[in-house]
């Protein structure tokens, strides 16, 4: 390719991006006249660039803005753990199982078959658990659709559960003066945890593995879990929360369930 | 896009302003999670790029040069995502066929085209370098100019790379019988 042909080259890709002056588009167009071979070198480009115009633009999933909004950290900015990829360097592993269908209809039938929702604990240490199923408004984008209220006289404040296309919000507004442990447990084939964080205090003292998180919460403090999980099938979220090494609550959120199924 | 709206959202941003932060994010996010997915091709891959790019944003907000311009940055942090997230690809899991990848769109989130598809897979032919810049130039609609700042490159260079990615993309399509 000679020299001269390179230069018209350069020119007509110039053209087909907006980027050549008037004057090199004359030039252009003079070449090409003296030229009919190089025409066809244009005219490829052109379709080329046709084509690529007709491809549409997608829209991003309904959930994604609500989903990096709630994952952001308190402010001022600071560290957030837990983002959900599918790196190496993540520190949690968040499989998603993209065809966990018949297994999420399975265990949402049991659930709703057993009404499980709390489980007994020995009656000495069972505290008054209350649920609801509102539809109130939390956040932009997330739907508050369950909440527990805890009362105990170690531990008050309540958790909440909100949802938005195939995420989870878990809310934990937790109030005790000795530290509260929490473990959180979910089927890691219908979810993983995409996002972690803790306001008004740094992060402390949290784990997370493909199916559960535990972090722990000191006096007043609200922490926030997020979980992706699939359209059709949000995981169940199993609450234990401990104080001083022994079990007081134990709760179950999430799924769909009757709006009857309050918790017992 | 407003340069000048930029720097006023990233300053109120910097000082804590979520609404400002989400008024960056309206602008940007479709963008992002478009030029994510012309690079990676898989929605969910998209996704998780768009939400990593956005979140350490706003965690290195401070770090941003101010004499940068704001899309340069994030588009760099998405580039740098999406190179992350495909070497790990290409270590996990080989290259599919480029017409085989219809099962990976969950609940048909994303409908495409078979112009659509068929470009995407003349896309996925493509070596990584020459795919971004064809995503920049004809998907993002960036400049000779905004291209080199994003690629932190020359703009000569990048005017050869997309000379030689345009050739292979017409090469490819041509192949697939779409010129």
């Amino acid at each position: 390719m000679s020299d001269l042909h390179e230069k018209y080259l350069e020119l007509m890709h110039a053209e087909v991006d907006g980027q050549a002056s008037d004057r090199e588009l004359a030039a252009l167009n003079e070449y090409l006249a003296a030229n009919p071979e190089a025409q066809n070198v244009r005219t490829d480009l052109r379709k080329l660039t046709d084509i690529l115009n007709q491809v549409e633009e997608l829209e991003p999933p309904d959930d994604l803005h609500g989903s990096i909004m709630a994952a952001l950290a308190p402010q001022p900015p600071r560290a957030v753990v837990g983002i959900r990829t599918r790196t190496s360097t993540t520190r949690f592993r968040m499989p998603l199982i993209r065809y966990g269908y018949a297994l999420a209809a399975g265990l949402l039938l049991g659930a709703l078959l057993t009404g499980i929702a709390f489980r007994s604990l020995p009656q000495q240490e069972k505290s008054y658990v209350s649920g609801t199923m509102t539809a109130v408004e939390n956040t932009p984008h997330y739907v508050v659709v369950e909440r527990i209220q805890l009362a105990d006289p170690d531990l008050t404040g309540s958790v909440e559960l909100s949802q938005n296309g195939n995420s989870e919000m878990v809310i934990f507004d937790l109030n005790g003066e000795k530290t509260v442990k929490v473990g959180v447990r979910f089927d890691p084939t219908l979810g993983g945890i995409k996002s972690f964080s803790q306001e008004p205090n740094n992060i402390s003292s949290v784990e997370g593995r493909e199916g559960s998180i535990s972090f722990e919460s000191q006096g007043k403090e609200r922490s926030i879990l997020v979980l992706a999980g699939q359209k059709r099938a949000l995981p169940l979220v199993n609450l234990d929360f401990y104080v001083e090494d022994k079990l007081v609550h134990q709760g179950r959120l999430g799924g769909t369930r009757p709006a009857d199924a309050s918790l017992k | 896009m407003d340069e000048t709206e930029d720097v006023k959202l990233v300053s109120e941003s910097r000082q804590g302003s979520r609404e400002s932060f989400e008024r960056l994010l309206i602008r940007y996010e479709k963008a992002i999670f478009n030029a994510a997915y012309r690079i990676l091709r898989d929605p969910e891959d998209a996704r998780d790029v768009t939400q990593n790019v956005f979140l350490k944003a706003f965690e290195n907000l401070e770090q941003f040069d101010g004499n940068r311009r704001f899309f340069s940055w994030i588009y760099r942090i998405a580039l740098n995502e999406s190179i992350n997230l495909s070497k790990s690809r290409k270590r996990f899991a080989p290259a599919e066929d480029v017409g085989s990848d219809e099962h990976n769109t969950p609940e048909k989130l994303l409908r495409r085209t078979e112009l659509d598809r068929i470009v995407q897979a003349a896309l996925m032919s493509m070596a990584f370098e020459y795919r971004v810049v064809i995503v920049l130039r004809h998907f993002n609609d960036f400049d000779y100019r905004e291209m080199s700042e994003i690629l932190e490159i020359p703009e000569k260079t990048v005017k050869s790379r997309l000379f030689t990615a345009r050739e292979l993309l017409r090469d490819s399509l041509t192949q697939r019988g779409i010129l």
